[in-house]
């Protein structure tokens, strides 16, 4: 993916499309309701639905439907994860490191999911649960998901059901 | 700002309310009431066995530098999983079976978290900041351009504007 340009003072990445933002809007709104500022959690959560919206709606939908994700992991795991690691050492950035050992955690799990998925079909999910981690994004198919997120440690109670319907 | 409590944590040994001053701790909400709270007082916090009960800063130091290097990188990252969520979300519009529609529904939240920390770790960890003011302010001009409204891009950039002196 091409850098944006950046200016000197390091006050770059202003211009976000309109994926980055909703996904930025997003994140800063839990951060806003952690401050219990409700006024800019409000906001954001406005401006994170309507970036969201506008982004599917420019977004050209794959053919593949699920099994179209696959590549997507692939290459992440394979070179977006690992050269951002080498940049993220390179610099000592720790927090950097924190997110890419997540991330690099949860993908690998979602490969693991849709090769199952690939190979087997959806047998292994029809009897199960599904959970996905609000913190971190690991997911667990089974009855009960674990006491603490085996990827960013959090209790359960932040380990989110996805329903069926 | 006010003592706030994690209600998960309180364990109903209410010895903050035996400390407040004002009574501010005693509420049916069961949050301390902001109105009443006396800056900087933190007896309540002190007196909590179960560590329920935080001081809300007023103002927090700016943000460590981060390589662009590494903020570029985390940012491609980000925008390759929100695109995945994207696409699970497409999915699980289309898809029939319920399973199918659980999964995709599953593929999108977890793309989402992952997007979602990525851009928070590039540079944008904290809401009050130079770099969300720029963000929303670009966005703004770029909006505006498009004849689209930005009146809550230009409300939150005077909100979270670091050097504003936030009212208790």
């Amino acid at each position: 993916m091409p850098m944006q340009p950046m200016d000197p003072d390091g006050h770059s990445l202003r211009e976000l499309d309109d994926r980055t933002l909703a996904a930025l809007f997003a994140n800063l709104a839990k951060g806003t309701e952690q401050q219990h500022r409700e006024e800019e959690t409000g906001l954001l959560q406005q401006l994170a639905d309507r970036f969201r919206e506008r982004a599917a709606a420019a977004s050209p939908v794959g053919p593949a439907g699920i099994a179209g994700l696959a590549d997507g992991i692939r290459a992440d795991l394979e070179a977006g994860i690992p050269s951002a690691r080498a940049l993220a050492v390179a610099t000592a950035d720790r927090g950097a490191l924190r997110a890419l050992a997540w991330c690099e955690k949860t993908s690998t799990i979602l490969k693991s999911i849709l090769q199952r998925y690939e190979r087997d079909g959806d047998g292994f999910l029809r009897d199960a649960r599904v959970y996905v981690c609000d913190i971190c994004g690991f997911v667990y198919v089974g009855d009960a998901p674990p006491d603490v997120c085996p990827v960013c440690k959090v209790p359960k109670l932040k380990i989110l059901e996805i329903a069926r319907r | 700002m006010p003592a706030v409590r994690n209600i998960r944590l309180c364990t109903k040994d209410c010895l903050c309310l035996y400390v407040c001053p004002t009574g501010a701790t005693d509420t049916e909400t069961g949050q301390i009431d902001a109105a009443k709270c006396l800056e900087g007082c933190r007896a309540c916090v002190d007196a909590c066995p179960s560590h329920a009960i935080s001081l809300l800063p007023k103002t927090n130091p700016p943000p460590q530098p981060k390589a662009d290097a590494v903020r570029a990188a985390l940012r491609a990252l980000a925008v390759g999983k929100m695109e995945q969520a994207l696409q699970a979300d497409a999915a699980a519009r289309a898809a029939k079976d319920p399973v199918v529609r659980q999964l995709a529904a599953a593929l999108s939240a977890s793309n989402r978290r992952m997007a979602e920390d990525l851009i928070r770790e590039a540079g944008f960890l904290l809401p009050q900041s130079r770099d969300v003011i720029d963000v929303l302010q670009e966005t703004g001009r770029r909006e505006a351009a498009a004849g689209s409204p930005t009146d809550e891009l230009d409300r939150l950039a005077v909100l979270l504007d670091p050097d504003r002196i936030r009212p208790v």
